[in-house]
């Protein structure tokens, strides 16, 4: 394995939970904190509910519930790719795989896939009117198209 | 792992922690919101305001001018500015890339990538803000209700800034051998960021012609390079 794979297979693996959706997380951290401040203040009426024990509930079941309901609903919908991608990515890495093609080739063929997808891409960013962009505008246009 | 992990400080050290948590960002944080000009504006317009539709749309533009002002705050600022340094060397050396680069399409690629990237930045600011907004909200309550929640808040916040900073530097790192985007994951990464940014609206027409339409920021700051290591939101 060269520098190249090491890098690779590591960004691989972090971006499984956290870097594939950081606001979320993060974010559940916080409610996490939130809530285990809670309890705490709560303490003396949780108590009286002889059924469940809410005193043995940690942090980290807090954090773990937090994280779990700020990553459920983006993982429910995460966006497909074209299936047309998916399937010339599939066929380049089969072939790498069965040894046809070479490590460079498979290379250049990932660039020039990433020349055709590009083709089909416009920035509008250059030439856009600067007055009648919004934050606002950006974030609805992103969740319009999900 | 419970005796590792729980917390036992001594009274002065546990004043400083303090300090330094929570007192000293919120001093910077208030302090550049009441000197932001937006934010004295969209609150002077609040006092005035006679419609509830029209409080609604102030009370957005209140919102968006005080988290610009936090970010804004010499604290968050500089904070935000040593955590995001890998992204921005990235950013910046594609910035010259591109101005060398032969043909048009590797210019194209390049421009992606580095609009990818800033989009990355902006959405790790947030990340950054709420995992120190974690660990002061945790020194707070326990100092002031006594929540036992001993290291573990501070261990977690830490491992995942670690992680992304990780990400970050081993991205800087291959784009600098140019090895950025030759992968099946990575061209997946670029896929993902032009169908979440293009509009849906041009999808059917113009041969399937997709717009990018990236966040407000981008097309003013990204390609310029003098005064980078701030944050824009």
């Amino acid at each position: 394995m060269n520098g190249d794979q090491v890098t690779e297979a590591f960004r691989r693996a972090l971006n499984i939970l956290f870097v594939a959706n950081p606001r979320g997380t993060s974010l559940g951290v916080i409610l996490g904190v939130a809530l285990d401040g809670a309890i705490v203040l709560l303490k003396p009426w949780l108590k009286t509910f002889e059924l469940l024990s809410f005193s043995s509930i940690k942090i980290w079941h807090l954090m773990s519930l937090g994280v779990l309901a700020m990553n459920l609903r983006p993982y429910l919908q995460r966006d497909e790719v074209d299936p047309r991608i998916v399937n010339a990515i599939a066929h380049i890495e089969s072939e790498k795989a069965k040894g046809h093609i070479t490590d460079w080739q498979a290379r250049k063929l990932f660039a020039d896939l990433q020349h055709q997808i590009l083709k089909k891409v416009i920035i509008e960013s250059s030439f856009r009117d600067e007055s009648s962009v919004s934050e606002g505008d950006a974030e609805s246009s992103v969740n319009k198209s999900k | 792992m419970d005796a590792v992990l729980s917390l036992h400080m001594s009274e002065w050290l546990k004043y400083l922690t303090l300090i330094i948590v929570t007192v000293l960002p919120s001093i910077s944080a208030m302090y550049s919101t009441l000197k932001d000009e937006k934010v004295q504006k969209a609150i002077m317009a609040l006092l005035r305001v006679n419609s509830f539709k029209e409080w609604r749309k102030l009370n957005y533009e209140l919102a968006m001018a005080i988290s610009q002002a936090i970010f804004k705050s010499a604290f968050f600022k500089a904070y935000i500015a040593i955590l995001n340094r890998s992204l921005n060397n990235s950013i910046n050396r594609l910035n010259s890339e591109r101005a060398k680069a032969q043909s048009n399409e590797s210019a194209k690629t390049k421009t992606i990538v580095g609009l990818m990237l800033t989009e990355k930045k902006r959405r790790s600011n947030f990340v950054f803000f709420f995992l120190f907004l974690a660990i002061a909200l945790d020194f707070t309550l326990k100092f002031t209700i006594n929540v036992d929640s001993g290291w573990w808040v501070v261990a977690v916040c830490s491992a995942l800034l670690a992680i992304l900073q990780v990400d970050h530097k081993l991205i800087e790192y291959r784009i600098s051998r140019g090895w950025y985007g030759m992968n099946a994951f990575e061209t997946l990464e670029i896929v993902r960021f032009i169908s979440s940014h293009s509009d849906p609206d041009d999808f059917n027409d113009e041969n399937g012609i997709k717009r990018i339409r990236p966040a407000a920021e981008l097309h003013n700051s990204i390609w310029d390079v003098s005064g980078t290591t701030g944050v824009k939101l």
